[in-house]
């Protein structure tokens, strides 16, 4: 092929006069200027730029190397101390390069003309100019607020970086609507639930590898997903030699099939493993006495089925283990869990006796596995509550969690609010979150937390009102939600819906007007936090590249695109905060919305690179400097700094959590009742001062066993993108990197027992149906699956999205099946979290 | 496992008229021993020869991913390559061919040039037609081919097809239907004392056939890992096609009528119901067999 | 001259296909074609299962069954020991796959990287197609790497074989292998087995090690230490 070193200014000049139309998009690289018109045809060794990746939560630091102007590589960023050691990162970052030159990206702004919305229906999309789109929407803003009823607008968030205070944050205040709905309750929400109740920490766990001597992960799977997988694979040949591994998981994934011990547990059991263990430990008097404490005595009466009188206990660091033992530990024994669980009793010994040898090194890795299920919160402080008994919370080998991060808030929209704002954001958020059976208890706080699939039956019950407007970033709750269908429906109803997506996306067919945008690794502005291998880290996102198309960045060019708008139409409010933001180096007004942009990442980031500004970690000497690096490294996480004061009721670490406590007899109150009516509405078991406790309860399954025989169980790839790496080849390609799993397919893995039953083999077309659903799938029998359960990957199934992750794109057929199209939509309601894990729904299967 | 299989049917078809005209230039020579009776046999076994091979090299060719580069394996070569053997031995006997078809059309054949060409160009085709054999049987990782018996297989099978489809046109094209005194002795042989029983030399050449080819399948089947799996994929795969076509129809009908025809005389003929009937199926069975060993001798055996 | 070599550590390997998708990145390989790949196997009855994945690429053989078949000597040994393929020379035969055991030489059969010369959209004016976005690169695809192109075609024209080269255009410039340099758990090591102190002589004297098809003969030179 021949090359010839094009002029890449020739088709940035194009895009340029696009972007010049609706506000002016600056290049960040003056670079690419100097090519123009030379005749150099040698091949240009390239530059590697800084940026980040968001394919996964890690937020690798990453760098790209582009070549006369084209994305060629991406490599981790070397100056990454904490997950990117020398240049890693795990095979999803490669796929971004397929992404971002994907065909079936979305080139300019579109409406649709069909005014019939459905998943069969053609939206009949034509393009639009950004002037055109910006002005519709502004118009459809400034109704609202002439009707004084701004709050019917919802912000959904979806992939975000922290610039998500502009149009997350600030603007939809302005506006005069309270609800910026996250996404947050699709993932993490339950998993913080476990942390928050037992050592007052709301966040995902670093974890301290290098010094660890015993690991149990409870659903985790480092190797292949969150939170810091490519510190994971790094270390964990290492980890391996040094400490025993074991995984609690239902189907077999690559670090169960590395580790020392894999217990597959029956999705939804996990607390009763939880509680059984700590009943080993604390009868075979295996607990950490230094931080937990110990009989005034010395001598263990923790024996089954006694209770104990919490006089002859004097702890240390930890509050409640003797109420804990007597409420409930005291009949939680390895038999009684090996009947519930699945697993054997000696297993369930072996491996809480090895880990409680192991303190204080010994890491309980909580997930979203154990935790997402409908009664999954106090299994989360079950397991989390190992850590306590063993003493490995904030300590060498342990469960740690970051440093603090030296970034500045923007400032407040107060002043900017007008009355018909300050009107609007009282109400109620439309989430539902706080009602009576949807505590959402984020950090204590009744309601606090988000209940992001709960916004369909919003929109389609209209309570607490109804929605009229809607504007989502880089989300796609039409397939990422359970209960999926209703998401159909609520955006049917929906009158007018704004997407601000990538690709023609599921959510996207249903929007009235798509905007492209910039992507999050190579085009955009932004900056994320995160941390692994006990160092915390800030990345830049950085436009490396001149944009494919005539995209903008989503948090922050598109809000002052229709601030500006506004303005001109007499709403001035949202422009003149927006220009409050001043660039922290020179003071100047951001005059566009690249500026803006800048202005704002530069505002928020300024204690780091501001050499005036104090701050520990990495040095800069400045802005430029800062950009250069991409990536700024806190100090190695300083152990033990909590122990003075978790931050807890008790300032201890609660096994009788005063906290959770707290928190439901004041959202009790708030609905004049009771902690225990709490519990029934949000389908729990416990009564009495259990439900301050981690205890067992009973799994909580949709569908009769005799109707629906198997259990489904779902889980992440590798190779997800959350969901949006399905249109790319190399994922199809590779897509057998997960256990069990097919290249260009979208298996159901089922035991062979179970096959041979019902006359399955591998490659059989199959229909999977539960009592909300049904999908089409391909069968394929694999031994790395539990008996009676049925574990399929999630991720494909899209029906959209574009022509590789759809069988037909235009004839809507999906490749594979959406596990949330089966799974109901049903919620751990105390973290407000969705459910997808525990075997929340049976199935049937049905060959076809 | 890898099941893609590089060389197809037109591979297939070139090794297997190669071997026809192989097989057809032996005859014309062999059949040159006895005498003046034969040279209509002898012209159109001489005729067929660099035709055939001449036909499969240009499948040969269109099968090539880069087909006009097919010359430079004239000047660029691989002393340990079979392939590049191939080429020069092909060229040669190709080259030996046409001029001993002109020789043996012009009567020419029998003293000086004839007789150089007839020694020569009878080595060649020897050499062509183990050639086709080692082709296959030189890759270690194929577990069918890797053997001494597959190059008997493929030689002894070329013979076959060569005399078969010269029976075959002989009989089927009037003007070249020899005698009946001729067909009678070309056929039954015996009271003519050196005549050329064709029945005989079928039943020797199938013979040879079916103890080799189940010599080769007893060794696969009591072999290592990767000859028991091959073998397994080829009667699960081919097995219909082999036991019917390759085996049946294309070694065990011929030879048992080659054995009736030994017995009469007159069924026996060349030109015969019988014989043009053993030709033709010894033609198809020939075909299916080295099919079906190309392509279940290229499936990989899983390495881990 | 240096005898290059590969070691891959099983037990530090986390099958996770970065190598793989990686090599497709660095080598510009087409759809279906693999240069680096694996096999994984999953062995036992639950719950005592066994799941496995070793990571593969050309062996770069010393008695290389590709470079004795060819008949051209486009196949070839270089004076590095690597095993590289001249498309000048390759007529398409496709002996060298046919005699290869271990399945890592591809035959071009049809015009590589078609997606980027399909003209068809997901939706019309809206989104784009392969060949326009080929056509504003001006390069065969967007993310095409040159510098494959430094010892070997960039992108391998129809017609004939390509596999990898033990990124040969990178070792001349003192850098390892992409799959090498882009494991995220650093499982492979490259090096000269010629070299009594290179890592790769290092590793094969402390640890037992296989290869694949041993029993061929081929003397492969990618070598497996320890358990995934």
């Amino acid at each position: 092929m021949k090359l010839s070193r094009r002029s890449f200014i020739k088709a940035s000049v194009a895009t340029g006069v696009i972007a010049a139309g609706a506000g002016g998009t600056k290049p960040m690289l003056q670079a690419l200027a100097e090519n123009s018109g030379k005749e150099n045809k040698q091949v240009s060794e390239g530059e590697w730029r800084p940026t980040v990746c968001q394919g996964c939560t890690t937020w690798c630091a990453v760098q790209v190397k582009v070549v006369n102007g084209r994305a060629v590589k991406v490599r981790g960023n070397p100056h990454s101390k904490a997950n990117n050691h020398d240049g890693k990162v795990c095979p999803r970052a490669h796929l971004s390069l397929q992404q971002v030159y994907d065909p079936d990206r979305i080139k300019t702004p579109m409406k649709r003309t069909n005014p019939k919305k459905g998943r069969n229906e053609d939206p009949q999309f034509v393009p639009i100019t950004w002037d055109e789109a910006i002005d519709e929407i502004a118009e459809k803003f400034l109704e609202l607020r002439k009707n004084n009823e701004p709050h019917k607008f919802v912000l959904m968030r979806g992939r975000y970086t922290y610039l998500r205070e502009i149009l997350y944050g600030a603007f939809p205040k302005l506006i005069g609507s309270p609800n910026s709905i996250s996404h947050s309750a699709l993932c993490a929400e339950a998993e913080k639930f476990g942390s928050y109740y037992t050592e007052h920490y709301w966040g995902y766990r670093d974890y301290d590898l290098r010094n660890t001597r015993y690991v149990i992960l409870w659903g985790a799977d480092p190797l292949a997903s969150n939170r810091q997988v490519p510190h994971a694979m790094n270390v964990w040949g290492e980890v391996m030699d040094r400490a025993k591994v074991a995984v609690i998981d239902p189907r077999l994934s690559v670090t169960a099939a590395k580790a020392d011990e894999w217990l597959p547990v029956i999705p939804g059991e996990d607390g009763a493993l939880a509680t059984a263990m700590a009943h080993v430990i604390l009868t075979e008097g295996l607990w950490n006495k230094s931080f937990v404490g110990d009989f005034v005595d010395g001598v263990n009466r923790f024996k089954q089925g006694e209770t104990v009188d919490p006089e002859t206990f004097q702890e240390n660091l930890t509050y409640g283990l003797v109420r804990w033992w007597n409420l409930e530990l005291k009949d939680r024994t390895p038999q009684w869990a090996e009947q519930k669980a699945g697993i054997p009793a000696e297993q369930i010994i072996r491996v809480a006796r090895e880990f409680a040898e192991a303190a204080p090194k010994a890491i309980s890795w909580l997930s979203p596995g154990t935790s997402m299920q409908v009664r999954g919160g106090y299994a989360a402080m079950a397991a989390h509550a190992l850590n306590g008994l063993v003493g490995s919370v904030d300590n060498v080998g342990g469960t740690i969690r970051s440093a603090k991060y030296p970034t500045q808030a923007i400032p407040s929209v107060e002043p900017f609010m007008d009355d018909i704002a300050k009107a609007g954001n009282k109400h109620h958020k439309v989430d539902q979150r706080g009602y009576k059976e949807f505590p959402a208890l984020k950090k204590g706080k009744s309601g606090k937390g988000v209940v992001t699939n709960r916004l369909a039956d919003a929109i389609l019950d209209e309570d607490p009102y109804e929605v009229k407007m809607a504007i989502g970033y880089w989300n796609n709750f039409t397939f990422s939600c359970a209960g999926a269908s209703r998401w159909e429906k609520a955006l049917e109803k929906l009158p007018f819906f704004v997407h601000i997506t990538t690709h023609p996306s599921e959510m996207a067919m249903f929007a009235d007007i798509v905007l492209p945008a910039a992507h999050h690794l190579y085009e955009r502005l932004g900056y994320i936090e995160s941390k692994a291998n006990t160092i915390s880290y800030i990345a830049m996102n950085q436009r490396v590249i001149e944009p494919v198309w005539d995209v903008r960045i989503d948090e922050t060019e598109i809000p002052w695109m229709i601030a500006e708008k506004l303005a001109e139409k007499g709403f001035t409010n949202v422009l003149d905060y927006f220009k409050s933001i001043k660039d922290p180096e020179t003071g100047k007004t951001p005059t566009n919305s690249w500026e803006f942009s800048e202005y704002v990442l530069k505002t928020m980031t300024q204690p780091i690179w501001d050499p005036a500004i104090k701050t520990e970690g990495d040095q800069f000497s400045g802005w430029e400097e800062f950009k250069k690096v991409g990536i700024w490294n806190s100090e190695p996480y300083k152990f033990r700094n909590k122990w003075k004061d978790f931050g807890t009721k008790t300032g201890k670490f609660e096994f009788y959590s005063e906290t959770l406590k707290a928190a439901l007899e004041h959202h009790a109150e708030k609905h004049n009742t009771n902690v225990d009516d709490i519990m029934k509405v949000t389908k729990y078991q416990a009564r009495g001062e259990l439900a301050f406790v981690p205890h067992y309860e009973e799994p909580f399954r949709w569908g009769d066993e005799k109707e629906y025989p198997f259990i489904f169980v779902e889980h992440r790839s590798r190779l997800n993108r959350e969901a949006r790496s399905a249109n790319c080849q190399w994922y199809q390609e590779f897509k057998d990197v997960d256990p069990g799993d097919e290249r260009w397919d979208d298996v159901a893995k089922i035991n062979p027992v179970d096959a041979g039953k019902l006359g399955l083999k591998t490659g059989d077309k199959i229909r999977l149906k539960s009592p909300t659903g049904e999908i089409e799938c391909t069968a394929k029998v694999w031994e790395g699956v539990r008996p009676g359960t049925i574990v399929k990957c999630y991720g494909q199934g899209h029906w959209a999205y574009g022509r590789i992750a759809a069988k037909d794109f235009k004839k809507r057929m999906p490749r594979g099946g959406n596990n949330n199209e089966l799974l109901p939509a049903d919620y751990e309601r105390l973290s407000g979290s969705t459910v997808r894990h525990g075997g929340v729904t049976r199935v049937k299967v049905e060959k076809l | 496992m890898n099941s893609f299989v590089p060389w197809d049917i037109r591979v297939t078809i070139d090794l297997f008229l190669g071997g026809v005209g192989v097989g057809a230039f032996l005859l014309a020579l062999f059949a040159a021993a006895f005498g003046e009776s034969y040279r209509l046999l002898r012209k159109t076994a001489a005729v067929i020869s660099p035709v055939a091979v001449c036909m499969g090299l240009l499948f040969l060719i269109f099968e090539l991913g880069r087909p006009e580069r097919f010359i430079t394996t004239l000047f660029r070569n691989n002393p340990a390559s079979v392939m590049s053997w191939g080429v020069y031995l092909q060229a040669g006997f190709v080259i030996l061919a046409v001029v001993y078809a002109v020789l043996v059309l012009q009567q020419k054949d029998e003293e000086g040039l004839g007789g150089l060409v007839k020694w020569l160009g009878g080595l060649f085709a020897v050499g062509v037609g183990l050639y086709h054999g080692f082709l296959l049987s030189s890759n270690a990782s194929a577990a069918l081919w890797n053997n001494g018996a597959l190059p008997v297989i493929f030689f002894v099978s070329s013979v076959l097809s060569g005399i078969a489809l010269v029976v075959l046109v002989n009989a089927v094209i009037p003007a070249h239907v020899t005698t009946a005194e001729t067909a009678a002795e070309t056929a039954a042989g015996g009271e003519t004392g050196s005549a050329f029983n064709l029945n005989l030399v079928n039943i020797i050449l199938l013979a040879v056939e079916l103890l080799t080819v189940f010599a080769w399948m007893f060794t696969m089947a009591r072999g290592n890992e990767n000859m028991v799996f091959n073998l397994q994929y080829l009667l699960a795969n081919y097995g219909t096609q082999w036991w019917l076509g390759a085996v049946v129809v294309g070694l065990v009908l011929p030879l048992v009528f080659s054995i009736y025809g030994l017995q009469s005389a007159k069924k026996g003929q060349v030109g015969s119901t019988l014989t043009t009937v053993t030709a033709v199926l010894i033609l198809i069975g020939g075909f299916v067999l080295k099919n079906v060993i190309l392509a279940a001798g290229q499936v990989n055996y899983p390495l881990f | 001259m240096p005898n290059y070599a590969m070691v891959i550590d099983l037990h530090k390997c986390a099958g996770c296909g970065a190598c793989a998708i990686a090599c497709k990145n660095e080598n510009n390989v087409p759809e279906g074609i693999y240069w680096a790949n694996y096999i994984h196997r999953t062995r036992g009855k639950f719950p005592n299962v066994r799941y496995e994945f070793i990571p593969t690429l050309c062996n770069h053989c010393e008695e290389a069954p590709c470079v004795k078949a060819c008949p051209v000597g486009a196949m070839h040994k270089d004076e590095n020991g690597l095993t590289l393929h001249d498309p000048s020379k390759c007529i398409g035969c496709k002996a060298c796959v046919v005699a290869d055991p271990y399945g890592v030489i591809y035959f071009n059969e049809e015009k590589p990287h078609e997606f980027w010369y399909d003209k068809e959209e997901a939706i019309e004016k809206i989104t784009s197609s392969g060949q326009e976005m080929g056509k504003n690169y001006d390069v065969p695809f967007p993310y095409y790497n040159p510098d494959r192109a430094k010892t070997y075609a960039g992108v391998r024209p129809k017609g004939v074989v390509e596999k990898c080269t033990m990124c040969d255009h990178r070792i001349k410039e003192g850098k390892v292998p992409y799959c090498v340099y882009s494991c995220p758990s650093g499982a492979r090591v490259f090096g000269d087995l010629d070299d009594p102190n290179s890592e790769v002589n290092k590793l094969l004297n402390q640890y037992s090690y296989f290869r694949l098809g041993e029993n061929f003969g081929t003397k492969p030179k990618v070598f497996y230490i320890r358990e995934f």
